[in-house]
């Protein structure tokens, strides 16, 4: 598909807990601060999503969450944690999450975990698409025109099915994602525009849901990464769940082991957590009550070094991680010029105490945390589209590619933090006089075994000429582009013919799935933007009925008393047709017939006038 | 699109290149800087040629770096997201074969590697040969670190980890005494010590990822 030169390229930060989008122009990079409505804010739209199982539509952002309390269980956040994952990998979010995961039926060979709501069962691009489709609304407002094509970045742990999960979400959402860039490296170009001498720098991203360290080297516009490292389950949402558990142990302690926590409950001690977490960065000591009806109350007071207590072991893990990454640049904490931080959780003191300990450098954030993922996004949004060529990114695959051999061990045939894009070629065979087809296991991962990596799914060579077994030679080409999404082209050797490729991703959805949610989603913005523009009509008929009226009553007993009587019929005509109408065009047509009509009025007000100027002028 | 292979030339230093399109010469094999035409090299490409170095085992390695780069600004899939999908697709796959030459080249062990393949002879992996006391070396070694790490005794594991570290050191140097002539002086009995030099660094390495695991 060609691009068009034109087209504004707008960078996405789709994140677990918000989500910005902004673009770059010639004085630099951008948040946009206005909703799709053009209400102001402060660019951050939570990464919520709410949908009326009844139909009545979908709400995202600010207005989603505040359904959170009253109506948990169609209320939908933190879906990242659920991008590109099977049912059986989010066994241990489940607990947390007051909606409702499924595994998606009419999924054969594959698990990929969804969200039933009502009667219906959402896909986790699906659910993304509503927050993208959102931004994209920001956008479109903001450029008033159609916005079509945007780069999203990913936590850079995502592996290939998170990867392919999060392009998905934008094509639903009727986005063309011209690039998935690692967030860490987004960041780095935020921070590493006007650097022009040599330096090496670690950005940590912990973020809501997710973690990452990325080791680079900034070089006169040169962004190269070096290793990066993460979890994709790691963040602030885990700090906030201990301090629920905390709550919840001691609730029962008192009032009774049985107590319950019903999913709005839940969700208020949700926000509560968040607020104190949000608060002991800044205090010493938060004190707080919780009502649980009945007349029993919960009182606490936590102090800042508890919290500490209770996060050490995930800012341990993260520590770790950078400790692996280091190792795979080949570098000691000593030879990091720079520690940028990227990432709410990033403000907590204990996180940046750590850090400082860990590289033995303060840790730098000169712009906020919050948005620099997203800047740095429309950075490379620019690049993409040809404004700026100073820039270079070079960024790595963050885990291993393999091929599962007889036996379920693993073959290795990209090694982790490998430059992309890179490709690996290897050699199959049959085993049948005959076989025409072979079937491979792709997984990604660190570890020798295929059942402890993440199988990305079987692909299947067909086409293979009929030949004595052990005779045909495909060579198959695996390639992870620049995005870290992997193709595979198939040959056999002999008869120089291209085998054909069919694809069961493990935890994806297949091309014509998302074609379908497309073109649905498609037909749900229309709808949508029909009942915008029935209800932009209404108002003009409320606001031309009023003039009218007001004409009416100005132009008095001079008005030619057939047409006052025909103009107040029609007014009435009209005004009833705007309560019931539900075509916006007719609507429209049936006030244009009436604005055509009141011409007349507006001409005798005009003459009326007119007259009256010459009055005075007499005088 | 032109995808044809464009040179078969093995000279480092070939008569200069010129572009099919617009005939300007060329920097480098797999894109006209003039032109912004891209050349997707044929899969043996020499990677020495491919990033603009001379083919000898002592390399300059900033140069590499420098030349890495510069390929890079010229042929990376991010400056052609403008264009039609073939252009796209044969950057990406530029993009990808300039990785791996450069990595390969980067790594004293892989160019060594790389040296024997392009000057003749059969690579490592076809050679598994080791020089005659390395097995029981390595295998004694081995006894030693466990022993030690069970024992818990961290001075003895520091020295086993200088010893091992000195033997793998004492590899790559003959490595890098034998791989600067191979291309040269390319005798037989030359190459088949390298193979099994190389081997053995295999071996030392593997060691020293058991006595520092990650």
């Amino acid at each position: 598909m060609s691009t068009d030169r034109t087209d504004v390229i707008v960078g996405i930060d789709l994140g677990t807990t918000n989500s910005l989008v902004a673009y770059a122009d010639e004085r630099g990079p951008r948040v946009i601060y206005t909703s799709g409505d053009g209400v102001p804010d402060n660019g951050m739209v939570p990464s919520v999503v709410a949908i009326d199982p009844a139909g009545g539509g979908v709400e995202v952002g600010a207005s989603a969450r505040r359904h959170a309390i009253e109506r948990p269980e169609v209320t939908v956040y933190s879906i990242k944690r659920l991008m590109g994952r099977g049912f059986e990998d989010v066994q241990g979010e489940r607990g947390r999450l007051p909606y409702r995961v499924v595994r998606r039926p009419g999924s054969e060979g594959r698990d990929i975990a969804a969200v039933e709501i009502g009667d219906r069962v959402y896909s986790p691009p699906e659910i993304s698409a509503f927050v993208l489709a959102d931004l994209k609304r920001r956008a479109e407002r903001h450029f008033e025109r159609p916005i079509r094509k945007a780069i999203i970045t990913v936590p850079a742990y995502f592996d290939d099915a998170q990867r392919q999960a999060t392009r998905d979400a934008g094509r639903i959402a009727g986005l063309e994602v011209v690039r998935i860039i690692n967030e860490p490296t987004a960041a780095a170009l935020a921070y590493g525009l006007d650097r022009t001498e040599e330096a090496t720098v670690a950005v940590y991203d912990l973020g809501g849901g997710t973690f990452d360290v990325s080791i680079l080297r900034l070089a006169g516009g040169t962004f190269e990464v070096l290793s990066t490292h993460g979890d994709t389950h790691l963040g602030g949402d885990d700090f906030d769940w201990e301090i629920i558990r905390l709550v919840q142990q001691e609730v029962r302690q008192r009032f009774g082991q049985h107590l319950e926590f019903p999913p709005a409950t839940l969700q208020a001690l949700r926000n509560l957590a968040e607020a104190v977490k949000i608060s002991l960065s800044g205090q010493e000591q938060v004190t707080f009550e919780i009502d649980l009806g009945e007349g029993r109350t919960f009182h606490r007071q936590l102090s800042r070094s508890e919290l500490e207590k209770m996060i050490e072991p995930y800012v341990q893990r993260t520590l770790d991680s950078c400790t692996r990454a280091l190792a795979d640049a080949k570098l000691a904490t000593g030879q990091i010029d720079q520690v940028v931080l990227v990432g709410g959780s990033t403000r907590i003191p204990y996180v940046r105490r750590r850090l400082e300990q860990y590289f033995g450098r303060q840790p730098y954030s000169a712009l906020n945390p919050d948005e620099v993922v997203a800047l740095g996004a429309a950075v490379q949004a620019s690049v993409m589209a040809g404004m700026k060529r100073e820039v270079l990114l070079l960024d790595v695959v963050p885990l291993s590619l393999g091929i599962e051999t007889l036996g379920g061990a693993v073959a290795k045939l990209i090694l982790r933090n490998t430059r992309v894009p890179c490709q690996a070629t290897e050699m199959f065979t049959t085993f049948i006089d005959g076989q025409t087809s072979i079937k491979l296991t792709v997984l990604q991962g660190e570890r020798e075994l295929a059942q402890d990596c993440r199988s990305l799914g079987e692909f299947e060579l067909r086409g293979i000429p009929p030949m004595p077994a052990g005779a045909p030679k495909v060579q198959v080409t695996f390639l992870i582009d620049q995005n870290g999404i992997l193709h595979v082209s198939a040959k056999e050797q002999r008869s120089g013919k291209e085998a054909s490729i069919q694809v069961i991703p493990a935890h994806g959805l297949t091309r014509d799935e998302v074609r379908q949610m497309e073109k649905d989603a498609y037909a749900h913005a229309r709808e949508d933007m029909m009942a915008h523009r029935l209800i932009d009509v209404r108002n003009q008929v409320t606001f031309d009925t009023a003039k009218t009226e007001q004409a009416l009553a100005k132009a008095g007993p001079t008005l030619d008393a057939d047409l006052r009587r025909r103009i107040v019929e029609a007014m009435a005509n009209l005004r009833k047709m705007a309560e019931t109408a539900t075509d916006p065009e007719a609507l429209n047509q049936a006030l244009q017939d009436f604005d055509r009509m009141t011409v007349p009025l507006a001409e005798h007000a005009v003459a009326q006038a007119l007259k009256e100027a010459q009055w005075e002028r007499h005088e | 699109m032109e995808t044809k292979p464009h040179t078969e030339s093995r000279d480092p230093a070939p008569t200069p290149l010129r572009c099919r399109r617009c005939q300007s010469e060329m920097t480098w094999p797999v894109v006209c800087e003039a032109c912004h035409t891209l050349y997707p090299p044929r899969e043996q490409v020499d990677y020495f040629e491919l990033l603009g170095v001379p083919r000898r085992y002592d390399l300059d390695l900033e140069k590499l770096r420098r030349n890495f780069l510069a390929l890079n600004r010229r042929i990376h899939p991010d400056f052609f997201s403008t264009e039609e999908d073939d252009v796209q697709n044969a950057s990406m796959r530029i993009a990808a074969q300039i990785n791996t030459a450069y990595e390969t080249l980067r790594d004293p062990v892989q160019r060594a590697e790389y040296i024997l393949h392009v000057c003749g002879g059969p690579g490592r992996s076809e050679d598994k040969s080791v020089p005659a006391e390395l097995l029981g070396a390595v295998m004694t070694l081995r006894d030693q670190i466990d022993e030690a790490r069970q024992a818990g005794d961290q001075a003895a594991l520091k020295a086993l980890n200088q010893q091992v570290t000195a033997r793998y050191q004492e590899v790559m140097g003959r490595v890098r005494a034998l791989a600067g002539r191979v291309c040269d002086s390319a005798s037989e009995p030359e190459r088949f010590e390298l193979r099994q030099q190389l081997n053995a660094g295999q071996y030392w390495s593997g060691l020293l990822r058991h006595l520092n695991p990650s």
